[in-house]
Formats: C-alpha cells, sequence, structure tokens
C-alpha cells in the first residue's frame, strides 16, 4: 500500500490511513523502514490509537492529521511530525528524537520520557511529563494538573498556565512555567533560574520558533520526601 | 491461669507484640516498614485436601506413569504463546529488591528447570536475559528502566497492576537498597527511598487499559503474549473487566504474597486469599465466556507442590513464585528481628541486599542448581497428587478433586467440606434451579444455532426444559 511521494525533493514514501486500521498501518511503516526508506508520511490517520509506535529506526514520519493515544510512543531516533492534535500519552517512553505535535495533546503527554524532545505548539491535559526520565517537554499553551508528578529527570517547559499540584512528589528535574501556577504540589518549591536555564531556554523556543514569555517560574524537588522510609531503630542494630 | 492459680498477666488484645509495635510507632513517628509477607492466620491452602482416585476414579501409577507439565501460556492472541516444561515459573522480583547474583541464580535455575523468569521492576539486567531461556518483562507503574529494546526481547509482557501482598499500593524500595548502579538505571538519585506510584503514567482505567495492550502488541508486533498481573481484591469484579481488555493470560497474586519492602500495615490488612482469588477469577471468566480462552496464573505463599496442584485444581494453568526460590537460595531469618532482612540491605546471605560485600556471598551456581531442586522437587509432588488424582496431565486437575477441611475454605473456593455435599454458602435448592435454568438456557442455544443453521433440533433440545416440571418461572 505504501506509495513513493514525488516532487519533495526527499525520497519519501506515503503510507495511507484511509479505512484501515492501526495493526495495518504499523506493518507498512514497518515493512518500509525495513527497506531502507527513511522518510515516511502517514496520510489520513484518522486520530487513531497506536500509531507510529516503537519505531526504533532513525527515520522521518509525518502524520497528514491527527492521532489518537500513544501517539509515537516507545519510539527511539525518530524525528515525528504531527499536523493535528494527539490524544493521551503522546510520545509515552521516547528514548530519543522528537516529536513535534503543530495542535494540542491530551492528558499524560510525555509520560515517563526517558530522552529526546517533546513539543506540543497548543495545550496540554493533565499530568505533562509524568514519571519524566530524561529529556525534554515543551507545551506552547497551558498544561493541566499534576503537571510534572513524580519527575525524575528531564524538563519540562509550559509556556502558557498550569495546574493545580505542579511537580507534586518530584524526585529531580525543572520545570519552567512561563504563565501562572495554580499551586504547587507536595515537595515543590519556587527555583532559582540561572543563566545556563535562561541560554538553554532561548536556545531550545528558538528553535522551535516559540516565543518566549515575559518571566520565567521554576520549580524544582524540595527533597523533603527523599529518605522518608529510615530504618527503624532495632533493624540499624542488626548485626551481619 | 498458671500451674499455681495465679493470673497470667496476658491479653490477648493487648500481646506483646502489638505493646512493643505501639512503643515502636512512638518512637519513630510513622508506619514501620518491614519485607515478606503477612504474619496473621488466614485460610489458605492447608485448609484444602486432594480426594485421590480410589474406586471412583482410575488411579494413575504414581512413579512410572506420564504426568504431562508441559504449559502453554496466551494462545488466544499471541503469535508465539509461551512454552513452558512446568506450570511453575519464577515471578517478577526486581533487581534492586534482589542483588545481581540472586538475579542471575534465578535465571540459570529456572532455565534448568525449563521454566522463565520475570524482570520484575527497575528495568532488565543482560544477565538475566541471557541465562533465562525463556523471559517475561514486566510494565509497571513506575516504568523504571523501561526499554523498548528490552520489550522485543521478551517472550511475554506483564503488566503489573497490583500485587496480592500491598494492593492499592506501589513498589518500595528502601535508601540502603538504591546503590549509585540500581539508582543509575532507574534513573533516581542513589541511597533515596523509593517509593513508586500506584497508578501507571499512561492509563488510568479499563478503556485505556485496552489500547495500552495494543500499544505493547503494536510494539511487538504480536508476537508474544500479554498478561495481566492483578493483586486478589474485589478479584471477580477485576477480572471480569481485565477480560474486556484483551489480555492473553491473567495473574492471580494472593494476599499471602511477600514483598522485598512495604508498610506492615498494608501486607497484614490488605486483600483476600489466593485460593478464593482464583476461584472468584475463575467464575468471572466463565461468566463472559472466556474460561478457555484467557489462561489464569496464580501466585502468592506458594510453598510446595500441593500448592501448585491446589491452584491448578482451582483453575490456575500456572503458578508464579518467588519466596520460596529464595528460601531456596538461603534467605534466612535474622535471629534478633525475627524477621527477612529484605528491607534493609543487610541481607547476609546476599540474595536481598546491593552491598558488594554480601552480594559476593552468594554463589550463582550453587544458588542456581538449589532454585532448579527446588522447582524440580515442587514438580514431582504436583505430578504425584495428579496422578494420584487419576490424571495424566496436570491441567486436568480440576475442583472435584479437591474437598475443604474448614467452612471458611469450602465458601471461598465454592468446594464441599470433606465428608460432605455441603457447599457453604450455596443453598442446595437454589443450585438445583439455577443448574436446571442453566441446562435449558444451553438447549436454547443448541436449538436456535440448529435452526438457525437449518439443520434438525438436537436430540433432546426440542422442548427445552421438558421433564423440568419444578423450574421456578
Amino acid at each position: 500500500m505504501a506509495q513513493a511521494v514525488t516532487g519533495t525533493g526527499v525520497e519519501a514514501v506515503s503510507v495511507p490511513g484511509r479505512d484501515r486500521d492501526a495493526r495495518e498501518i504499523n506493518a507498512d511503516i514497518r515493512r518500509v523502514l525495513a527497506d531502507g526508506v527513511r522518510d515516511i508520511v502517514v496520510t489520513d490517520p484518522g486520530a487513531k490509537h497506536n500509531l507510529g509506535v516503537g519505531l526504533l529506526t532513525p527515520c522521518r514520519i509525518s502524520f497528514d492529521g491527527s492521532l489518537g493515544y500513544f501517539g509515537c510512543a516507545l519510539g527511539d531516533g525518530i524525528r515525528a511530525h504531527v499536523k493535528g492534535r494527539v490524544g493521551w500519552s503522546l510520545a509515552e517512553n521516547l528514548m530519543d528524537g522528537e516529536v513535534v505535535v503543530e495542535g494540542s495533546s491530551g492528558s499524560s503527554t510525555g509520560a515517563a520520557v526517558r530522552g529526546g524532545t517533546v513539543v506540543v505548539r497548543g495545550n496540554a491535559g493533565a499530568r505533562t511529563g509524568i514519571s519524566q526520565k530524561g529529556g525534554a517537554i515543551v507545551v506552547g499553551g497551558d498544561s493541566g494538573l499534576l503537571t510534572g508528578f513524580m519527575l525524575q529527570k528531564g524538563r519540562i517547559v509550559i509556556l502558557g498556565d498550569v495546574g493545580r499540584a505542579c511537580g507534586d512528589s518530584m524526585y529531580d528535574g525543572e520545570i519552567f512555567v512561563g504563565g501562572k501556577i495554580a499551586s504547587l504540589g507536595t515537595d515543590a518549591v519556587p527555583g532559582e533560574l540561572d543563566e545556563l536555564d535562561a541560554e538553554w531556554l532561548s536556545r531550545t523556543l528558538d528553535r522551535y520558533g516559540l516565543e518566549a514569555p515575559g518571566e520565567w517560574r521554576k520549580v524544582v524537588a524540595g527533597r523533603q520526601l527523599y529518605n522518608y522510609d529510615q530504618l527503624e531503630p532495632m533493624e540499624r542494630k542488626i548485626a551481619l | 491461669m498458671s500451674k499455681s492459680g495465679r493470673m497470667e498477666n496476658r491479653s490477648s488484645i493487648w500481646t506483646q507484640e502489638v505493646i512493643e509495635d505501639i512503643a515502636t510507632k512512638a518512637e519513630i513517628g510513622r508506619y514501620r516498614m518491614r519485607g515478606f509477607n503477612l504474619f496473621k492466620r488466614i485460610p489458605q491452602f492447608d485448609d484444602l485436601t486432594f480426594l485421590p482416585a480410589t474406586l471412583t476414579r482410575f488411579v494413575i501409577e504414581g512413579y512410572r506413569e506420564k504426568c504431562v507439565t508441559k504449559t502453554v501460556l496466551g494462545s488466544r492472541l499471541a503469535e508465539r504463546p509461551l512454552e513452558l516444561e512446568i506450570p511453575i515459573y519464577i515471578t517478577g522480583m526486581s533487581f534492586g529488591a534482589l542483588s545481581r547474583n540472586a538475579k542471575i541464580a534465578l535465571a540459570k535455575g529456572a532455565t534448568m528447570a525449563g521454566t522463565c523468569t520475570c524482570s520484575g521492576e527497575g528495568g532488565a539486567i543482560p544477565e538475566e536475559r541471557q541465562y533465562s531461556d525463556k523471559w517475561i518483562y514486566q510494565s509497571i507503574q513506575s516504568r523504571y528502566g523501561f526499554n523498548p529494546y528490552h520489550l522485543r526481547e521478551a517472550d511475554m509482557v506483564e503488566f503489573f497492576i497490583s500485587q496480592g501482598c500491598k494492593p492499592g499500593a506501589g513498589g518500595h524500595l528502601m535508601g540502603q537498597k538504591v546503590s549509585p548502579e540500581v539508582a543509575a538505571m532507574r534513573d533516581l538519585p542513589p541511597a533515596i527511598d523509593q517509593r513508586s506510584p500506584v497508578r501507571h503514567p499512561d492509563w488510568l482505567g479499563p478503556d485505556d487499559l485496552k489500547i495500552k495492550a495494543e500499544e505493547m502488541r503494536e510494539a511487538t508486533d504480536w508476537k508474544v503474549p500479554v498478561q495481566f498481573k492483578i493483586g486478589t481484591a474485589r478479584a471477580y469484579d477485576d477480572v471480569r473487566m481485565a477480560a474486556k481488555c484483551g489480555p492473553d493470560t491473567i495473574l492471580i497474586d494472593g494476599m499471602e504474597g511477600s514483598t522485598g519492602a512495604g508498610p506492615h500495615i498494608l501486607t497484614e490488612e490488605t486483600g483476600i486469599p489466593l485460593m478464593a482469588g482464583i476461584a472468584e477469577a475463575r467464575r468471572a471468566l466463565e461468566d463472559v465466556g472466556m474460561f478457555d480462552e484467557i489462561d489464569l496464573v496464580a501466585s502468592g505463599g506458594i510453598r510446595n507442590g500441593a500448592d501448585v496442584a491446589k491452584c491448578l485444581a482451582l483453575g490456575a494453568k500456572a503458578v508464579a513464585v518467588g519466596t520460596a526460590p529464595l528460601i531456596a537460595m538461603g534467605s534466612v531469618q535474622d535471629p534478633d528481628t525475627g524477621i527477612e532482612a529484605w528491607h534493609t540491605g543487610r541481607d547476609p546471605a546476599g540474595i536481598t541486599t546491593q552491598d558488594p560485600e554480601l552480594v559476593a556471598r552468594l554463589d550463582v551456581d550453587e544458588a542456581a542448581q538449589r532454585v532448579y531442586n527446588l522447582l524440580h522437587a515442587m514438580t514431582l509432588e504436583l505430578q504425584m497428587l495428579a496422578r494420584g488424582c487419576g490424571k495424566t496431565d496436570v491441567h486436568n486437575l480440576e475442583p472435584e478433586d479437591l474437598a475443604a477441611l474448614t467452612v471458611e475454605a469450602g465458601a471461598m473456593c465454592h468446594l464441599p467440606i470433606a465428608g460432605t455435599s455441603w457447599v457453604p454458602g450455596q443453598d442446595p435448592d437454589t443450585e438445583a434451579r439455577d443448574q436446571r435454568l442453566e441446562r435449558i438456557e444451553r438447549e436454547l442455544v443448541m436449538l436456535r444455532r440448529a435452526v438457525e443453521s437449518g439443520g434438525e433440533p438436537p436430540e433432546g433440545a426440542a422442548v427445552p426444559g421438558a421433564g423440568d416440571d419444578e423450574v421456578a418461572p
């Protein structure tokens, strides 16, 4: 079903999405990757769930519409571009690469991301960057409650406002907010924006053509929950 | 009263343990953490007994005749079901909770026995996969170390939804065990107390789980089975829901299960016994017509071949074990505290520690041999009981082979009390009526199929319920 796209200046292959289920579309994507194609356009994705999942071959892939849940999840080294919107868990567990969404995304955007960059030009739902372990997530608009919940490593950038409990139970990492923060979560505290932060933010926003806000708020871990469960006195006496 | 007639100063409510517990909490100001499983007495497998073949059943020669143990899990949707030589495998226990040597020994021992291991939380260490002929990769709430490359090496994917020892809570790893290596694998700062989230980051309920399971299938090209692990709580409802989310297998983990570390209060006060969980899970799958499609796996406090046989008889196709192989490798109780030193990171046997000096104490090959010996012995015990019940395949064990020794066990497992036909909790009249109604329902289905196919109605199905004058309207 895949067809070569001509006139683009780059040898790309088109994978049709209309009237086909995710399994067929993904199988086509894997097939053309195995054939050595590294530039893929998926037409009419139809907001189907699980499109572009588990791609571990570096490639450029463009979705000519919206995706459902888990779009571009479990990937490594991909450069994905989504022209529409995406449902829950965009780019979940991305290892490395870049996923850019022109519209908005649902909850759990960039859940457990380990590397690479996830960019949502519109708004994101709740729990953006939940259990994030590395890389960066950039949201051009607002993000919902529990943004950065249990964040472990990496950076989250929200240019708009953030909902309640921002950074709740975060272990480490940094959250940068350009708008208002409804409230901070448990063990999340305000941090000092330093020169390295400012430079990184400026470079990152420039790269994606996003406008910097007038002021930044930085959120970091208070680290008060690090050793809550210390050993009991009797256990400390255990002789080996 | 003592022999001298003096009143002894002991209360059955305010026991020495209770008093010590209060004193400790008064000192530390928080709940108590520990490893191992629950301490209190609950109805369990000892409360069931087998009814071997006698005159009413054909007995199988105990030591000679073949009794099949080969087990195939997850042939519903997966292209490559998990094939094991025995219906016992090593359950998920993380690198972090266990030492590297312990993980390798379990992998080697399991492979020797023709069965598999499971990664547990915290990511995979290469040696575990290297030495595990068959390997289950766990997708757990924290996603510590989760890696799609490892996912593709798996023979099964397990969604950890909850564990029997502490359903309703995530995993715990005390800071003493979060070594720099463990911390790096989990992307955490070293030496901090790690408490895993209890909810998955990317799905919240059954509708999402169904899509999530399909995501894993896409990432593995629909080749390997997907298993849901559920701690036993509302087992009937949970399994009915789980069945609709598209798994190949469902693992039911009973409250007898252990943990590397967890709050004592959760270990003691949450969940239901495994035998009740299996019975409820079976009933749920039967009620949604999927008992023959979705395989049940059981875990939690399984100690020997008899426990395995009872699980299989109740409806499980395989079991997963954790505590038993740790004990086989040499895990010991601390003489001072009376509990396993699993959560402290100071395990003298080198099994549940990250201290290099202690880890080195565990001889990997010797421990692997002991794991194999245990799995082999449990399998022999299982076969012995199956043959005794007249089965040439351990998977042919059935509820009818069991009787309950206590009212509680009978009610939980829907089994008759030994020596009677009384199933506690079931009204014989209601049951007889239900059976008649089920038969009529089956006959109606057969009749409808026959009519739809244009054939003759099967014998006896022409007048559904004929002769059942007593059927209530």
